[in-house]
């Protein structure tokens, strides 16, 4: 009788785990891809790194009519910069942040500029900036140029729909032929119109978050 | 059910089983009874007799098998074992109240994130059935069918989004991805497959 308690109890144990589970993308017509991808999710999940990311691209290969390698390397790919976005954002490593961050990062954005934004925002999440961030690289802005931007419009005070409709019109200019570059330091003009001069902005947010006290006079 | 009640083991699995999410029920019940029927009461413990010990066995091999019956519905309930069970399949799997049940306030250890309600528009007048697809709806054509307006060719939609960089397109008559015209783009690093950008920023 106790033999049988204990294993119907693990086996109810076992059943509560796999109900905790995500479902598996199974990727039509590939086991091994399949399995391979189960694999790299569990060891993502085992490692409490959010999922969400990579079965979003699995989906969006599986639309796009990708080959199941690909899809797989692609995977890959996505857990590791998990991994590296999470150091680069903690401690406050929300998952959708973590997300962002890895998004930034495949597009070769470096490991430092997510610590920057993450340390320049007065936002608990940078889901925003790091989005921003990532669709001005995507237009073809240089790395170093749109980290420099983007922490700048952070620090001095612009906000998530400022950042959002900045990085939109950028893509849009180039769109149309304008040099990357060029759209971003057009657009940035136009937006450094609207906000506070950089000094006042970074003493106001200094007194806001009491990062720094003002100096005292002798 | 009084039975299971008295028995703290059937009571222990009963609870397991109704911990598991929302499944067949009719499947939860049977394997429920059956546990109740090779249920080993607490007088047949001290028997030492040999010539029931085959039976005991019996019954202690038919509670595992039950045991075993639930782990089976709990696996199959998540989808970890039925092929195209889980969100991915490109077909329309999803019914649309998996878009009403999206939630429209995210809590996150950073506070509330509240979606914001974004239109999604496209010219098509040649179409029977247009929907948005990207990652905020796990690329489900089933959870965000446009409408067309009553003259022309214009479809839309209305979509509560969470703020960040969402990658979408249209799915035009369940079989054909199209990009938003109106929208950045942007090629996925991974795919080498370009995708219509939304950023939702906070005001």
């Amino acid at each position: 009788m106790r033999m049988c308690t204990a294993l119907l109890a693990g086996l109810c144990l076992a059943a509560r785990v796999a109900a905790a589970q995500e479902p598996t993308p199974v990727l039509p017509g590939d086991r091994d891809a399949s399995a391979e991808l189960a694999k790299i999710i569990a060891a993502t999940r085992a490692h409490h790194l959010p999922v969400d990311p990579i079965l979003e691209k699995v989906q969006y290969a599986i639309v796009m009519r990708a080959p199941a390698a690909r899809i797989v390397a692609a995977a890959r790919a996505i857990a590791a910069r998990l991994e590296i976005a999470r150091d680069a954002l903690a401690p406050r490593d929300y998952p959708a942040d973590v997300a962002a961050g890895e998004g930034a990062l495949s597009y070769n954005v470096p490991k430092v500029v997510l610590t920057t934004i993450r340390n320049a925002s007065p936002e608990p999440s940078v889901v925003v900036p790091l989005g921003a961030l990532t669709q001005l690289v995507a237009s073809g802005v240089s790395v170093t140029r749109a980290s420099d931007i983007v922490t700048s419009l952070i620090r001095r005070g612009a906000s998530g729909q400022q950042l959002a409709s900045f990085s939109n019109d950028v893509n849009s200019d180039v769109r149309l032929g304008g040099r990357p570059d060029d759209a971003l330091n057009v657009r940035m003009r136009g937006l450094t119109a609207a906000l506070a001069p950089a000094g006042q902005a970074a003493v106001t947010q200094a007194i806001t978050t009491g990062a720094a006290a003002p100096p005292k006079k002798p | 059910m009084s039975g299971i009640d008295d028995d703290p083991l059937l009571r222990r699995a009963l609870e397991e089983l109704r911990r598991l999410p929302a499944t067949d029920p009719e499947a939860v019940r049977r394997v429920v009874g059956v546990a109740a029927e090779a249920r080993v009461s607490p007088a047949d413990e001290p028997v030492a007799d040999r010539s029931s010990s085959g039976a005991r066995s019996m019954r202690r091999w038919t509670a595992v098998s039950v045991a075993a019956a639930a782990a089976i519905v709990g696996f199959v309930a998540r989808g970890v074992w039925l092929p195209g069970a889980g969100p991915v399949r490109t077909e329309n799997v999803a019914s649309p109240s998996v878009a009403a049940a999206a939630p429209m306030v995210k809590a996150s250890a950073g506070g509330a994130i509240v979606a914001l309600p974004q239109q999604f528009v496209l010219e098509n007048s040649a179409a029977h059935r247009i929907s948005v697809v990207g990652d905020f709806n796990k690329w489900n054509a089933a959870s965000a069918p446009m409408t067309r307006a009553a003259e022309g060719g214009l479809w839309s939609t209305v979509i509560p989004i969470l703020p960040g960089r969402h990658v979408y397109g249209f799915m035009i008559d369940d079989s054909l991805f199209t990009l938003d015209p109106r929208a950045p783009k942007a090629r996925d690093p991974d795919l080498g497959t370009d995708g219509s950008v939304v950023i939702v920023g906070r005001p």
